[in-house]
Order: C-alpha cells, then structure tokens, then sequence
C-alpha cells in the first residue's frame, strides 16, 4: 500500500468514533460539579437542571405568578432566560417577577417588556421584539409625571433568546412607584455593527412595593490584611437579584483594590460562589480603586449574618500607577510590568485589511495585563485597534494578550498598567459576618 | 458564551478533537481520555471565550496542551519516541500513523490539524499561535518527510 492510501485509509479511520466518546461534554459539566462537591461544599442553586426544577416547583405551587403571566410557553421562556442566573431564579421562584405586558412600535419594530424584576439595586427588564433582526433595548428612566431620573446606569447584554433583558443599576436612585421606561432601539448587522432606530417607546411601570424588596443591611466592620494592604469588610446588603459587597481601603495602603475573588459558604458547609450579573465591581472617579463589589443574590438564604467570607485573591495597582514603553521594533521595554508576564513580542500582522502592529503580551495571569489607551511620544493619546485574548492553560502555557495597532507611526508606545500585583494566600482568608 | 453554547460545540467537535489525539498519542483509551480531560478544561473556562467564532480553535488549542503534557509525561516514564527531522528513510519504514506520530511535535501538529482535523492555514496558525508562514513552512517539511504528496486543498484551502 502506498502512502497515498494509507493517507485515506487513515482519514476514514479517524472517522469512526468509539462509543465512549459520546457525552464528553456532560461528562465534563459533572466532573466540574463532583470537583466542586470534593471540596466538601454543596450547591444550591448553581445547576440548570436545579434552576429547571426549582422553577417549575414555583409554577407548579405558585398559582398567583401563573395566572399572573398567563402562557405556559412565556413561562418557559422566562425560565430559560434566568435559567443561568442563581439570583433571577431565586427571585422568580419567590414570586418577584412584575408582569408588564405592554407593546409599543419603535421605527415600525414592535417591542413587548413582558417583565420587570425590581428592587432597591437594580431592574431587571425582559422584553421581546417581533420581526427579523437582532434589536437590544436600552432605555432613560423618568417618574410618573414625565421627569427624568438620574444616578443609574444600564446595561444590554447580547442574547439569542426571543426574549432578551436588560439591567437599570440603581447607584444614586430612589425609585418611584410609577416609573416611565423610555425605550429605544439599536438594530446589530452580523459583523457586530449597529445602528440606533428613530423613535422610542415609553412605557409606564407601576412597580408593586410588595415585590419591589428593600435591601437588607449585614454589617460586618472587619479589617483584613492581604500582604500588607489593609481593607475594611464594611458590610453586606442583599436584595433579591444580588449582593453588594462593599469595601474601604485603609489610607495608607500603598496600591489601590482592581478584583476580589471571593465567595461564602454557610454552617452547613452551602457554597455561594457566582458572581452572577453582567456589572462585577463599580470604583469611583475620585481614584481607580474598586471597592464595591457584586455578587450572586444572598437575600433568599436563612440568617446572611452566619455566613463566612473567604477571600483568595485580591488584585492591586500601585498608587504611583506605573506604566511601561515598549520598542516596538525589538519588543524591548522600560518602566514596570504586571506580575506574572514573561514576554512581549510584537510583530505585523493584517488586521481586517489594514497593516497593523500586533503587540502580544504572554501572561500567567489570567487578565490583561495592559490598559487600551495607550500614549505616544509626543504625549498623545493612542486607543489600540482592537485586542484578542487566548486565555492560559496552565503555568507552561500562558495567555497571550494581543493589542492591535494600526494607523501608529512611532517606534516606542507607552502604556498603563492594568494592574501591578496579586495577592493570593496560601489559603483562602476567612472573615466569619458575625 | 453560555454554558448551553458550550455543551453543544465541544460535543459537536469531539470527533475532531479525537483525531489530533488518537494521532498525536497512538492509543484510542488515551485519546479519549484526552478529549475528556480538554473538553473539561474548557468547561472550566467557557466564560473566558471572548470570540466564540476562534472557538473551535481555542478548544483544539487546550487538547494539544493536554497531548503535549501527556507526551511529556511518557517521556519522563519511557525511552524518547521521537525522530529527528533528518532521519527520512526510517520515516519511510513505518506505517503511516506511527510515523505521523513520531514527527517532531511542532511538524506533527501542523500535519495534524491541516490534512486530518481540516483546518485551515489560519485557523492552524491561531491554534498553535504561530505565524500563517510558519504553518505552511512546517507544512511542507512534514509531507516532505512523510513521502506524502498532498495538495492543500485536501487539507482545508
């Protein structure tokens, strides 16, 4: 046989895939929740098939929420949308859901809000909109007599469910009871490229104070020491779609707070451990420290006051916010680097048609390493084309953080770091609320 | 990406992802478990996916970091399986899977991924993150040693 055929003969083997192979992705999804299981922690609602089954015992026990939202298939449909949210499920299992069902036409595009989901921190509002096209909702909030609101912020995420959400983050707010969405469109082409529709739809909520939950306050006011920075656990506050986590610095740490890897876990050993939502932290624009922090829904678990913190890894920037130029015809540099890089190469590359600079920035660290705006020589201001990211796999492969450059017609470019330090103990610290 | 999205790719790639490692280790038991292991390494990581459409690049990407540290494994326990680029006619004496497995690692996975996953220059090139012009290079110098005579497109043009 020559090698041609053995070339074919050998293709077509491949073809024939043992039976043992089928299901590696379930397998893997279980192997992950048995690791998790291992550690001695349980879950509680992290699953999908969990969040499937608690959310059909709510249908099934709660006839007011049934009847509220009228049609099974739209009840799949919400319990497909919070499916992967342990704090949505949670607060659609406990009967928060406000059923809107009000339609308006955006630029001849109907758009249905289906449902909010309210409290003291954020709004949650699901909505649908019929005819081809990929269309995200944004909105302004104003009160019941046409008054604009002020000190939130909103974010729509990408989704290819019929019916989508987005999320009012309530910073500075007092919500009122009737409260005006004014909502507009913006229809995204296949390339990612959009384009706002004329018009907007308003829509008047009359939010119900019995399922519109104040927040609940766990003070903590305890300090912890991540080497040699000091941060004030200043307390909790829980509403049924998340947890804040807020923070403060002691003045005279040397390196601002970037990330907290954290979770909790109760007496009986329950793990908390999503940082559910599409917002992780919120900083100030006084510093670029991130002291408060977001998290999975903690509102619906039995005394919140009996839970305990564990911290395994804080993230920190220098007070003196370092930055590094970099050749970019030798890749040579001077100024710090982040801990955990280990090489910067930069070569040209095409980027979507256009000459461009590609500088890779290989990292153990599994975060970019770099901000996007960059600084020329001459002290102007540089945002970088675009960037990729493959992420590390293990400490002998690490992520590679690519910025792309085009357009840049100098020899040096000096960025600011994203972050200079890592902090992880050699085991989790472990702050006990009460 | 969400959890479904994923479940749904890796199960769809696992018959590719079963061929880099049945050639790249030799045995079906391990290739399987390979593919186990990676498809769990990249459940861990599904959220990291920042450009779904390099996807199935990004997984390949992790089973052959997976391959490569189960080789390197073996090498600690057993003799060197290897050959060097030079030794051409002991290339000719084997069959054509143990020779494609005996390739130098960086020639190996070229031939791999190009004439038996399809995978294009590119798509070859993100995965194992080195230059389109490196894959193509590697490309030639492995069917060269092979005595195979493919044209690019019987891999993916």
């Amino acid at each position: 046989m020559n090698r041609q055929q053995e070339f074919w003969e050998l293709k077509q083997q491949l073809q024939q895939l043992p039976p043992e192979l089928d299901g590696t992705a379930q397998r893997a999804r279980q192997r992950a929740k048995h690791r998790r299981m291992g550690r001695g922690f349980g879950i509680s609602l992290g699953s999908l098939a969990g969040v499937c089954a608690a959310f059909i015992l709510a249908v099934n026990t709660m006839p007011t929420f049934a009847l509220a939202c009228g049609r099974v298939p739209i009840l799949r449909e919400l319990a497909a949308a919070v499916a992967l949210s342990p704090s949505l499920s949670a607060a659609v299992e406990h009967d928060f859901v406000q059923y809107v069902g009000q339609t308006q036409t955006i630029d001849d595009v109907a758009v249905t809000v289906e449902y909010v989901i309210a409290d003291e921190q954020q709004i949650v509002v699901f909505y649908r909109t019929v005819g081809s096209g990929d269309y995200r909702a944004s909105c302004n909030l104003l009160d019941g007599n046409g008054t604009a609101l002020h000190g939130y912020s909103v974010t729509s995420g990408d989704s290819d469910e019929d019916l989508k959400q987005f999320e009012i983050h309530c910073k500075d707010i007092t919500l009122p009871e009737t409260l005006v969405l004014e909502l507009s469109l913006r229809r995204f082409t296949e390339t990612g490229d959009s384009v706002a529709l004329d018009g907007v739809g308003r829509f008047s909520i009359h939010l119900d104070p019995e399922k519109t939950a104040k927040a609940v306050v766990v003070p903590v006011e305890q300090w912890v020491d991540l080497d040699g920075q000091r941060l004030l656990v200043d307390r909790l506050e829980l509403t049924p779609t998340r947890t804040l986590l807020y923070l403060d610095e002691d003045p005279s740490n040397t390196a601002w707070l970037q990330s907290l890897d954290f979770w909790f876990t109760a007496p009986d050993s329950t793990l908390y451990d999503q940082q559910d939502g599409t917002v992780a932290a919120t900083g100030d624009a006084d510093h670029p420290g991130f002291y408060t922090f977001y998290f999975q829904s903690l509102y619906f678990v039995d005394h919140p006051e009996q839970l305990t913190l564990h911290i395994a890894e804080a993230v920190w920037l220098d007070k003196s916010e370092p930055t590094v130029t970099i050749d970019l015809t030798s890749g040579a540099w001077t100024g710090s680097l982040p801990e955990g890089v280990v090489e910067i190469e930069v070569q040209p590359v095409d980027y979507d048609g256009s000459s461009a600079l590609e500088l890779t920035v290989s990292t153990t660290a599994d975060r970019m390493p770099l901000g996007y705006l960059f600084t020329a020589p001459d002290g102007s201001a540089y945002d970088c084309r675009g960037y990729s990211y493959l992420m590390a796999d293990g400490p002998e492969h690490p992520a590679r953080c690519c910025y792309y450059l085009t357009g840049y017609n100098w020899d040096t470019i000096t960025a600011a770091l994203s972050y200079t330090d890592i902090t992880t103990p050699p085991e989790p610290l472990t702050v006990p609320l009460s | 990406m969400t959890e479904l999205d994923y479940l749904e790719r890796a199960e769809a790639l696992r018959g590719k992802l079963y061929g880099i490692a049945l050639l790249t280790l030799g045995s079906e038991a391990a290739a399987i478990d390979a593919v186990d292991e990676a498809v769990y390494k990249g459940y861990r990581n599904y959220r990291k996916v920042r450009q779904p459409q390099y996807f199935d690049t990004w997984l390949i990407r992790i089973l052959i970091n997976v391959c490569r540290d189960e080789l390197r494994r073996r090498k600690r326990e057993l003799a060197v399986e290897t050959l060097p680029e030079t030794a051409g006619d002991a290339y000719d004496a084997l069959p054509l899977k143990e020779a494609i497995r005996r390739l130098p690692e960086p020639l190996r996975n070229v031939i791999i991924l190009r004439y038996f996953t399809g995978l294009t220059l590119e798509e070859t090139a993100a995965a194992l993150s080195i230059p389109r012009g490196t894959v193509a290079t590697r490309q030639r110098k492995a069917l060269s040693l092979l005595k195979l005579d493919l044209m690019a497109e019987e891999g993916a043009s």
